[in-house]
């Protein structure tokens, strides 16, 4: 591949960030009633079906265009893992992290989404015992493996913070990364409650933790993973640290 | 010296590097959101708060507070044993340090355990989840604290008396600072503070 469809290549995929931001906050979000989800702990079977899955039936729609723009996340978590190179040009572990970190959460996104169009899609078939159960089961799978994220944003914090030689990505940022992987570590308790900062659509467990995660972190990476595939080669190189070959 | 020297030199006599001002000031901003969420809770369930509050023994919060305030005391010994050059001053302050840290996961881990067995977990209600979360935080950095006192006595003597190990030492100087700081906030906001 030369030089210039490689740019061209990291470009386009540093773009599928932004992309996937636009496009969640549409289909999961506004589409999908997300803003915040319903509060299943605190509601019946029959509440959930008729507050939202028969209330909003536009919700399928937006679940399985989610399910196709949560993959942009992996996508770009490829792009950003392609950055984080040692001095030597080589990918480390803390590299590894940060991708399979973005794959999992892109198939969180993808898979989580996919079964709650599915519970929409169902919902006058379906009893709203199995509709609460699917949908309570999702919401577990997609809130309480949120060690996929914090592992992808620690390998992402340590690099940038640990490489001292890099200037792509500000210290600060690395930081700010790892704080936030942390602050996921209340979504434990989101079972378990029915109300409050820690329920599943509460001021911790959602309002914090999505748009900390959304825009004080993936939206400042996004802006220097943009910055840099927009550099020469030789800058880029430099920025990053990279020793220049004997 | 010109004002660039002037500046230098300043920054140079600066506590720490600016990477540990950084990691201080965003924790600070993390903790500041986790106290003013646990507030708007405290407002919205003031009976759930005072009846957790009231199972909580502020005789252990106190001497926690005491423990930390006073390996604060060492540490900043420690970090002016470097500037006398005084290795086994260094050692010893920072094996106070490690004793008071230690003092205060053992504290800790018995409150825990005795919640627990009470079957008060963080699930239990509002206060409990904040109990756990806010001082399960503020532990993890205690923990972190002690690794880096064990890293920093491991080092040899002519290691020790270099400028590097002068300026390690302070950054984790202020983080341990910061660790006392944070718990002067919350064992007024857990264990003294009751509303109505």
């Amino acid at each position: 591949m030369d030089e210039s469809v490689k740019r061209a290549v990291a470009r386009g995929l540093a773009w599928c960030g932004p992309f996937f931001v636009v496009t969640i906050i549409y289909t999961w979000g506004i589409l999908g009633h997300n803003v915040p989800p319903p509060n299943m702990m605190a509601l019946t079977p029959q509440e959930l079906v008729d507050s939202y899955y028969a209330k909003y039936p536009e919700v399928a729609t937006g679940m399985i265009g989610a399910a196709t723009f949560g993959l942009f996340y992996t996508i770009w978590s490829c792009q950003l893992a392609s950055m984080m190179r040692d001095e030597n040009g080589q990918l480390g572990a803390l590299s590894l992290m940060e991708v399979a970190g973005g794959i999992l959460t892109g198939w969180l996104f993808a898979f989580c989404s996919a079964m709650w169009a599915a519970c929409s899609l169902l919902v006058h078939q379906v009893n709203p015992e199995i509709i609460k159960m699917v949908h309570t089961f999702t919401w577990c799978i997609f809130d309480c493996t949120y060690m996929i994220t914090t592992m992808q944003m620690f390998g992402l914090g340590l690099w940038t913070i640990l490489n001292k030689r890099q200037t792509i990505f500000p210290a600060w940022a690395g930081w700010v990364t790892i704080a936030i992987g942390v602050g996921f570590v209340p979504l434990v308790i989101m079972p378990f409650v029915t109300d409050g900062p820690f329920a599943v659509n509460g001021l911790w467990n959602f309002w914090i933790i999505f748009s900390t995660w959304l825009f004080a972190f993936f939206g400042v990476y996004n802006f220097y993973v943009l910055k840099h595939v927009y550099r020469s080669p030789e800058e880029q190189k430099r920025v990053a640290g990279q020793f220049a070959a004997a | 010296m010109d004002q660039r020297d002037a500046l230098k030199a300043g920054l140079e006599r600066q506590p720490g590097t600016n990477g540990i001002w950084t990691f201080v000031f965003i924790d600070m901003i993390v903790f500041s959101l986790m106290f003013l969420v646990f507030l708007s809770e405290k407002i919205r369930l003031p009976k759930i708060y005072a009846a957790g509050q009231a199972h909580l023994d502020f005789r252990i919060g106190l001497t926690n507070t005491l423990l930390l305030i006073t390996s604060s005391l060492f540490m900043a010994d420690a970090v002016a044993s470097t500037r006398r050059r005084s290795v086994v001053a260094v050692r010893r302050n920072l094996l106070a340090c490690l004793a008071c840290g230690g003092a205060f996961c053992v504290n800790k881990l018995f409150e825990y355990h005795a919640k627990l067995s009470a079957g008060l977990s963080p699930a239990h209600n509002s206060f409990y989840s904040f109990y756990f979360f806010i001082t399960g935080a503020h532990f993890l950095h205690v923990i972190g604290a002690m690794i880096f006192f064990i890293h920093c006595m491991r080092q040899n003597e002519l290691q020790m008396v270099q400028p590097g190990y002068r300026r390690k030492l302070e950054n984790v100087g202020l983080f341990w600072h910061f660790v006392d700081l944070l718990w002067i906030f919350i064992f007024p906001l857990l264990y003294l503070t009751r509303g109505a």
